[in-house]
């Protein structure tokens, strides 16, 4: 089920709510939730729920079991069972084909591939539960021992498919004694419909055009058409899966949970390095603490410490080795920032601002074509094309002018330019609070009208 | 306290739209978009495990939510109001394959799947609020095509095959910049009289319909050519036949108003809304009986007419029929047989000046026996009056081979012999004379 259907808005969300509110106990409450996640998760992927339950049952086990050796060799023992049947799973259901392909191609075998469809959610719900586990054997974080807390932790329906990467730190005081504030409810709906908004909006639409310029036209592209049309990428990926993170965010507060936030408009960065501090922030953080920081982090190592971070940043998106390009992409755009610091720091905002932007926007690219050959063809576009500018990129500039001046509304952080204490910023805040209602309803109709049409539309982080 | 009150207001909104829901009508069919709606699925091991289940009780919530045409207006409307637009601006829309599908659950459709599957490949132009197809066609599988027609002729001794292939509507888009797309219609086209055999007939359409261009040959609204443009084909096909074409002052006309086709349907287009095309009917002064059968036997043949009152282009020859055989008050003992899909039905209504019977074959629905149908009926001519679509991809052709070479269809069993018709079984599928 996607948070972005009539089906949730209307019956799963209502129902849900209602039957957790009834519920005094936070036992209760729990096992409430519980039973709807598994329900959410079901809806879309019945047979890959008992992949979900074992990753769980053998995580909390495991997890147990640190806990009560900690500091002897079968807590790092079990620590190791725990990495392995984790990545494992990951490898087997994710990467399996991927890994055939290769050998195939480099030892020239015929190995079958088994063609596994890609269970939904696995990468995030493997690492949540693989940083449990490693939090637990560092002693950052007590055991969970109700098995049915745990599993609420894995499994709550707010993060489960496509994040935030939620540590169990961030919830641990909250799994078992939390009360919805109202204040907290009132935030996390108007939350949950921005990001509605962001998502049927803003990113359904954006994906019209994607289709329209990076598939439908891809073979006669002028060069500005390709850069409209990688540029309505970014914008899409970019409200999709911020929107997603919203509602995700927005929900959590109304079950009593606050989940840290996973986007800080992005787009306003000054470089490539200050674009990953606001983009997809909870894996960020996920390869800082378990990857880079083992690995030396910034005291030995640091630029090679980096690159292997983004390579398997690239890696986690995806079974192809696109992902692998475009992580490395990224892995050497930081280095150089690191080795050009001095530089960086005397240039004015404003290029650091464009060059930013030209780089994230091309990297788009890279993250959507999984073939190289169209790749590459879509590169040599961007920089030079046989093909004059069409009308289309006239027309679909007016025609959908207003949605434009809202997407650059939506990027441009108000937050960061007026303080709180700045008029404006405080009489803008008395309106949101008192017209909040009202936009609110206004932004579920307009969901309702946009979906009605639109049975499945996934969220593009669902396929990572 | 104005927390309380907004999110209790907020709440009632959200309860109320889902109860609403449950008192709302359910409907069967949905006549603005042409297509069968969801209903509750059927609960299985195979429909559970493989999703199915939750995604139907999704796709029920979709199809049967309260007011869902009005809402689907309102959201098309909202689309458009994204931003400005001009007269004369060109906007390529692409389609939604799952729209695609949609459309294929219904008996009344006004369009096909594998019409789909061709001529939306690419997007649709939509200029001056009417949508054009961008595809051309496939000078790679005209021969194909063209080999077709050349192992009927052979295994048909006596027969005349035509090839009567109507352009796609890329050849007629009103802009400059696409003017190369007639160019490349013809292409296509020529690819195909190229590699006919002597014996097979080519009408010229193309060059017929680029004649009358400044006419109104397409539809806006829908995918179809309008009575107008597949007059000039059939002249075109007079012109090959050695007929003489009846003008349209021996026929009498009729304007049916204004309708919005199948273009409108799948796009939801407001500009296109607001251009709808207006029906004209050039009816042949001569009397007909048509019966129309199903797919494989003809058992319950129905009555139907040249012109039923259908809406828009479903009207001709009351549509898309496996089978049809229209008796014309013609006596001069000729015989054809039109092998088309949804293009030739306003093609097929002017053959009635020329035909004493014609049989209609739609080879997209139909399994009859086609080798049968014209040696039991002493068929004289055999045509293929189509939209280029038929003739550019191969499974379609396939599908026209099938009906004639390969398939083995159960003689039909006829309780009462139609009258013209020969009481001889069906013969043997024929194989081809050639290889």
């Amino acid at each position: 089920m996607v948070f972005s259907s009539l089906i949730f808005i209307y019956f799963f969300l209502p129902v849900s709510l209602l039957a957790y509110f009834l519920i005094p106990s936070i036992r209760g409450k729990n096992f409430i939730l519980l039973i709807f996640s598994l329900l959410f998760y079901a809806w879309g992927e019945p047979i890959w729920i008992t992949l979900l339950l074992f990753s769980s049952i053998v995580n909390y086990f495991m997890a147990l079991f640190i806990s009560n050796h900690r500091g002897s060799a079968r807590s790092k023992l079990a620590l190791l069972v725990s990495i392995c049947i984790n990545i494992g799973l990951l490898m087997t259901f994710k990467y399996a084909d991927f890994f055939i392909d290769n050998t195939n191609w480099l030892f020239g075998t015929a190995f079958t591939k088994p063609g596994i469809t890609l269970p939904l959610g696995i990468s995030f719900y493997t690492f949540l539960s693989l940083s449990y586990t490693l939090d637990v054997h560092r002693g950052h974080i007590s055991v969970q021992k109700s098995f049915l807390n745990f599993m609420v932790y894995v499994t709550m329906f707010p993060h489960l498919v496509a994040g935030p990467i939620v540590r169990y730190s961030e919830i641990q005081d909250t799994i078992n004694n939390r009360k919805t504030s109202w204040n907290q409810a009132w935030s996390g709906i108007n939350r949950f419909c921005l990001g509605l908004f962001k998502k049927v909006v803003i990113a359904n639409t954006a994906s019209i055009l994607v289709e329209k310029y990076l598939e439908v036209q891809f073979t006669n592209l002028s060069s500005p058409e390709a850069w409209f049309g990688i540029t309505l990428f970014s914008i899409q990926i970019y409200f999709d899966f911020s929107g997603y993170s919203d509602m995700a965010i927005g929900l959590g507060r109304i079950f009593g949970f606050n989940f840290l936030e996973n986007f800080k408009h992005p787009y306003a960065a000054t470089s490539v390095g200050d674009f990953y501090k606001r983009w997809h922030m909870s894996l960020g953080r996920f390869f800082r603490d378990y990857v880079y920081i083992p690995l030396g982090g910034n005291r030995k190592f640091q630029l090679r410490n980096i690159f292997i971070v983004w390579l398997l940043t690239g890696f986690w998106h995806g079974a192809s080795w696109n992902f692998v390009l475009w992580g490395a992409f990224f892995g050497c755009c930081m280095i150089l920032e690191k080795l050009l610091q001095r530089v960086l720091n005397v240039t004015p905002r404003v290029l650091k601002h464009s060059y930013t932007l030209i780089l994230i926007v091309f990297s788009r690219a890279i993250f959507y074509y999984v073939d190289f050959e169209k790749l590459k063809t879509f590169t040599k576009t961007l920089f030079s094309s046989e093909y004059p500018v069409s009308m289309n990129l006239k027309n679909d500039l007016l025609g959908y002018i207003f949605f434009f001046v809202t997407v650059i509304i939506l990027c441009i952080p108000w937050n960061e330019i007026f303080k709180e204490e700045h008029r404006l910023y405080k009489r803008a805040s008395r309106f949101y609070f008192y017209g909040a209602p009202v936009i609110n309803i206004l932004l579920i109709l307009l969901g309702t009208v946009l979906l009605i049409d639109d049975t499945y539309n996934p969220f593009i982080y669902f396929r990572f | 306290m104005f927390q309380k009150i907004s999110i209790f207001l907020q709440a009632a909104v959200l309860v109320g739209i889902s109860t609403a829901f449950f008192f709302s009508e359910k409907k069967q069919i949905s006549d603005s978009e042409n297509r069968t709606l969801a209903q509750w699925p059927a609960l299985n091991d195979s429909t559970y495990l493989k999703g199915a289940y939750f995604e139907g009780i999704s796709e029920y919530v979709n199809d049967q939510f309260p007011e869902r045409d009005w809402l689907l207006q309102l959201g098309n409307m909202l689309r458009y109001s994204m931003g400005i637009h001009f007269e004369n601006e060109i906007r390529l829309v692409v389609v939604d394959a799952g729209m695609e599908q949609k459309n294929e659950n219904t008996d009344s459709l006004k369009v096909s799947s594998e019409d789909f599957n061709e001529v939306y490949e690419g997007g649709l132009l939509i200029i001056n609020g009417a949508a054009y197809t961008t595809n051309t066609g496939s000078t790679a599988v005209s021969p194909v095509f063209a080999k077709l027609l050349n192992d009927y002729a052979n295994a048909l001794p006596g027969v005349t095959v035509y090839s009567c292939i109507a352009p796609l509507s890329s050849a007629y888009i009103p802009a400059k910049q696409y003017a190369h797309l007639n160019g490349k219609n013809e292409q296509t086209l020529n690819a195909i009289r190229n590699n006919l055999q002597p014996g097979v007939r080519f009408a010229d359409v193309l060059g017929e319909l680029n004649a009358h261009r400044t006419e109104k040959l397409f539809f806006g609204t829908d995918h179809h050519w309008t009575a107008n443009g597949a007059y000039h084909a059939y002249v075109a096909f007079c012109k090959s036949s050695g007929l003489q074409p009846v003008d349209r002052s021996q026929m009498n006309y009729e304007n049916r108003g204004a309708f919005l086709g199948s273009l409108y349907d799948l796009t939801r287009d407001v500009s296109i809304k607001e251009h709808a095309d207006t029906l004209e009917l050039f009816k042949p002064r001569v009397s007909t009986e048509s019966t129309a059968y199903t797919a494989s036997g003809f058992k319950n043949g129905k009555k139907c007419s040249l012109f039923n009152g259908a809406y828009g282009y479903a009207c001709f020859i009351s549509g898309d029929q496996p089978l049809e055989k229209i008796t014309t008050s013609v006596k001069n003992g000729r015989k054809a047989c039109v092998v088309k899909n949804s293009m030739g039905n306003a093609f097929a209504v002017y053959l009635v000046h020329h035909y004493e019977e014609i049989w209609v074959v739609d080879f997209r629905y139909s399994k009859h026996n086609l080798m049968t149908i014209m040696r039991d009926n002493g068929i004289n001519d055999l045509i293929f009056g189509m939209g280029m679509y038929g003739a550019m991809n191969r499974g379609t052709i396939q599908m026209m081979r099938n009906l004639g070479f390969k398939k083995a269809v159960t003689p039909p069993t006829e309780t009462k012999p139609v009258e013209g018709q020969s009481a001889t079984p069906a013969n043997k599928p024929i194989e081809p004379a050639a290889p």
